[in-house]
């Protein structure tokens, strides 16, 4: 039968692919998708835990990290907009400056 | 049947993702990664966790995504060219990370005997989760709601045009 | 949380009739699908040129590169739509339940909003959520203050 640890080795493998693309991808955009990824990998690992120890704590802070994530992307496109209207381009090879 | 839904999406999902951190067009990844949550979300729900799952996909695959979508298509991104250098040195590096991540995983349902143990069945409805969310935790919703407020703001002075400044 | 784990309510498992349910609706989104892809597939007219596939066709010639990269002015009018998309899923999550959370939970999801709302009428007020002709006379009319 399934158990939890078969949906936690999933989010293990999600969560080192995520890693892998945020680490060698050099689109800020896809590096952001990548840690929406992390991001979602930790949910799973949050909603099985909270199904093996029939606690409701996990689905909660699933919302709460929901919640974060749309945050996080509101103000990371923002600052995306903002450094290509500068750059002309998103790479992150390029974001080498702190003072414009 | 549990355990073969459970397969069958797990097989989805990590082929979508593997195809979205490999895709060169941003565009086609942002869709892969689309499919991914969806399998992600029908896993939710397989768990017991209905109202996340439906929040999975009204939020993640329904308005992240697409903003994402949305970004990429304003910006006008192009695919990307093929990195410099010998192929080992673009896949050696995700080799070691997964089997890294899968031995860990492996060694850890080797030595717990209660790994594949299914216990009872766990379900939480909408109303439990609805009274738990604004009893028990009603805090930390008020600590969202200006945490929403903040990045609304923050947002909106970050993306803004600025004076003198034209270009969209 | 040991206080929650013993007292909580829950619902049935997941039974088989569930699957079913599950089942027979994907069944039926399939087959609609297939069904009007079949159909369009089936009933089209069907040729293929390169005249035929042009995007105008006989009309005018298609010159440049298909990716343009055209001003979007309402994008943060997209990015304000997230952040009060995951507004309506806390108040959601309320009213599934609000017969049970009572006065007390409709104070909460009240302060919820009217912070949001704040938030809401401080853009209007800036002048977030104009784009096109309104945002350009705001910044003009910016401009003459110095």
């Amino acid at each position: 039968m399934i158990g939890v640890y078969h949906y936690m080795t999933v989010a293990a493998i999600l969560f080192a692919m995520g890693t892998y693309g945020v680490l060698t991808r050099r689109n800020a955009i896809v590096i952001f998708m990548c840690i929406e990824l992390m991001l979602n990998s930790v949910n799973l690992t949050f909603i099985a835990l909270s199904r093996h120890l029939h606690s409701m704590d996990g689905q909660i802070f699933v919302f709460f990290v929901m919640t974060v994530a749309a945050a996080e992307a509101a103000v990371g496109l923002a600052l995306m907009i903002t450094f290509f209207r500068n750059r002309e381009s998103i790479d992150v090879d390029q974001i080498n400056m702190l003072k414009w | 049947m549990a355990s073969i839904m459970f397969y069958l999406l797990s097989l989805i999902l990590l082929t979508a993702t593997l195809l979205c951190i490999f895709q060169r067009n941003p565009v086609h990844a942002v869709l892969y990664l689309v499919l991914g949550f969806f399998s992600l979300a029908i896993m939710f729900y397989l768990l017991g966790a209905p109202l996340v799952a439906a929040w999975e996909v009204i939020v993640y695959a329904g308005a992240i995504m697409v903003l994402f979508l949305f970004i990429i298509m304003m910006l006008g991104l192009a695919p990307q060219d093929r990195p410099e250098g010998p192929g080992w040195q673009r896949w050696l590096p995700f080799v070691i990370l997964m089997a890294a991540v899968l031995a860990c995983t492996l060694v850890i349902i080797a030595l717990d005997p209660a790994a594949t143990a299914q216990g009872e069945p766990y379900s939480l409805g909408p109303q439990d989760f609805g009274e738990a969310l604004f009893g028990k935790y009603a805090l930390a919703v008020q600590v969202v709601s200006f945490q929403l407020l903040f990045a609304a703001v923050g947002a909106y002075n970050l993306g803004r045009i600025q004076r003198g400044k034209g270009k969209p | 949380m040991s206080s929650t784990t013993g007292s909580l309510p829950t619902t049935a498992p997941i039974l088989f009739e569930d699957y079913l349910a599950l089942g027979i609706y994907v069944g039926i989104a399939l087959f609609l699908v297939a069904i009007l892809l079949l159909l369009s597939w089936g009933l089209g007219h069907r040729t293929r040129s390169r005249i035929k596939n042009e995007p105008y066709e006989s009309g005018v010639y298609p010159t440049d590169n298909a990716r343009l990269k055209g001003p979007v002015p309402f994008y943060l009018v997209a990015i304000f739509f997230i952040l009060f998309d995951i507004e309506v899923i806390f108040v959601a999550s309320w009213a599934v339940a609000y017969d049970r959370l009572g006065w007390a939970g409709f104070g909460q999801v009240s302060f919820f909003t009217l912070v949001l709302l704040v938030g809401l009428l401080h853009l209007w007020k800036t002048g977030a959520l104009d784009w096109g002709p309104s945002a350009a006379r705001q910044n003009r009319k910016n401009q003459d203050i110095p």
